[in-house]
């Protein structure tokens, strides 16, 4: 117990003073992220309102691909595009391995199923008389797209926070995209899992509570989110 | 269309017109035609396929099989979008979109590229038209359901539509509402537009319509003049 409490002590004064590098690793982290959600949302986002607002063929067959890559071990994508972004893989000759932007591209593939699918089912599952409505004002596409985000922006947003946990959490595909390299590609759940395996418990323990706190707040957005729906 | 519809007599033409959903067939038409400049009701029991036959001419929905013609023009997927323009379909649960009653009723005109300024212009005088000018910033979730009716008709007819087509438009009305919505599609129509709306209600239809078209389980039965 003396160990677990002192742990948390010394924890506590490394974030109290401001400890540079697990500032770093922070920062790190949360800018990865945000680039991940930018990218995503700006392509996933519109995509996801239209595949909801028409219907075809094969959607609920989208709907289960979509569950099913949502079901993918993170450490399945690292692999994959460890594959392809290595120097002999396909995209070698980017250079991108053990950059930031491996982790990015990473995130991205983990998020965009999820993004895709809480936006198809939140359009799907809004008012029926919106899309009528929408077209009997004679919306185009491409309004209807502006119109649904305008409409449900909460519900979206939602979706977004829930692609952010889901990114900022993720440790597999950091590990093995972003190579764990200080000061480049090091982010706080790879860092974790370094500074526990080297005996650094504490450095551990303090980015485990930064983390932590990332999901609190994330989880009271959301609960803000639902209330303002309400 | 105003003026190419008015120089017709039809509005409107079905021909062997079938509407399926899954396999059970609700709308199978063989011909019907709708008067320009006119109003005709649709009368039928739940489920007769009213709703169905009103997105069909509304242009909301397309036809599994058969043709409909609006004016003179065979509707295509082409063509479709800028006829459905030109169409204002009243829905039986109206859907108002969030923010204010001005915001909803400007949103056909600003969708058809009409500038900020005109749009609000043209929005408040079909407000004071129907006597909601008072509503105009009050935000749509704060309305009774007379009030949200009668501003989804305002929504409708400020793009000045050639046709306009209602879904039960007198379901679940005050006396108040329903007197209103009443004298502002008679006055749309006395201006020459083209009224077409379904009910199952037997009361106020009789004063509004000229030409009553039945429908059983998705079948004319029979089009007569009132």
């Amino acid at each position: 117990m003396d160990y677990f409490s002192d742990s948390f002590i010394a924890a506590y004064h490394l974030l109290a003073s401001l400890n540079p590098e697990i500032w770093f690793i922070v920062w790190t982290s949360l800018h990865i992220t945000m680039t991940a959600i930018i990218i995503s949302s700006m392509l996933t986002i519109p995509l996801g309102i239209w595949l909801g607002l028409v219907q075809f063929k094969g959607k609920r067959l989208l709907y289960n691909l979509l569950n099913a890559l949502m079901a993918v071990p993170t450490v399945m994508i690292g692999l994959l595009l460890y594959g392809v972004l290595s120097r002999k893989g396909p995209l070698g000759n980017w250079e991108l391995l053990y950059t930031p932007a491996a982790i990015v591209l990473g995130q991205i593939i983990l998020i965009v199923p999820i993004l895709l699918s809480v936006t198809m089912s939140t359009v799907e599952s809004g008012d029926r008389q919106l899309v009528p409505t929408m077209l009997s004002l004679g919306a185009t596409r491409c309004q209807q797209v502006f119109l649904v985000i305008r409409e449900l922006k909460v519900l979206l947003i939602v979706g977004v926070v829930l692609a952010f946990s889901r990114a900022i959490g993720e440790v597999g595909a950091a590990m093995m995209l972003g190579g764990n390299i200080a000061g480049l590609s090091r982010t706080m759940t790879t860092a974790i899992a370094l500074e526990t395996s080297k005996g650094e418990f504490e450095m551990g323990l303090a980015l485990g509570i930064v983390l932590l706190a990332i999901a609190f707040i994330l989880n009271a957005i959301l609960q803000c989110l639902q209330g303002l729906r309400h | 269309m105003s003026a190419r519809v008015a120089a017709l007599s039809i509005a409107f033409r079905l021909n062997s017109v079938q509407f399926k959903y899954h396999t059970e067939t609700v709308i199978d038409i063989e011909k019907l035609d709708i008067d320009a400049n006119s109003s005709t009701v649709i009368l039928g029991d739940n489920g007769a396929g009213k709703t169905t036959l009103i997105n069909l001419i509304g242009l909301i929905q397309s036809p599994l099989s058969g043709e409909i013609y609006c004016g003179n023009q065979r509707v295509t997927s082409d063509n479709r979008f800028e006829l459905r323009r030109r169409i204002a379909t009243l829905h039986q649960r109206p859907y108002l979109f969030r923010g204010s009653v001005l915001h909803n009723v400007m949103l056909g005109l600003k969708l058809r590229g009409i500038n900020h300024v005109k749009a609000t212009a043209k929005a408040n005088l079909a407000l004071q038209m129907a006597e909601m000018d008072h509503l105009a910033q009050r935000s749509t979730r704060a309305l009774s359901g007379g009030e949200a009716q009668r501003v989804a008709l305002a929504r409708c007819l400020v793009t000045n539509p050639d046709v306009l087509v209602m879904d039960e438009p007198f379901s679940h009305l005050d006396q108040g509402s329903l007197k209103a919505i009443l004298q502002t599609v008679q006055d749309y129509q006395v201006n020459g537009g083209t009224v077409v709306f379904s009910t199952h209600d037997q009361r106020h239809w009789k004063e509004l319509a000229e030409c009553v078209v039945e429908l059983d389980q998705g079948r004319i039965t029979s089009r007569y003049r009132n």
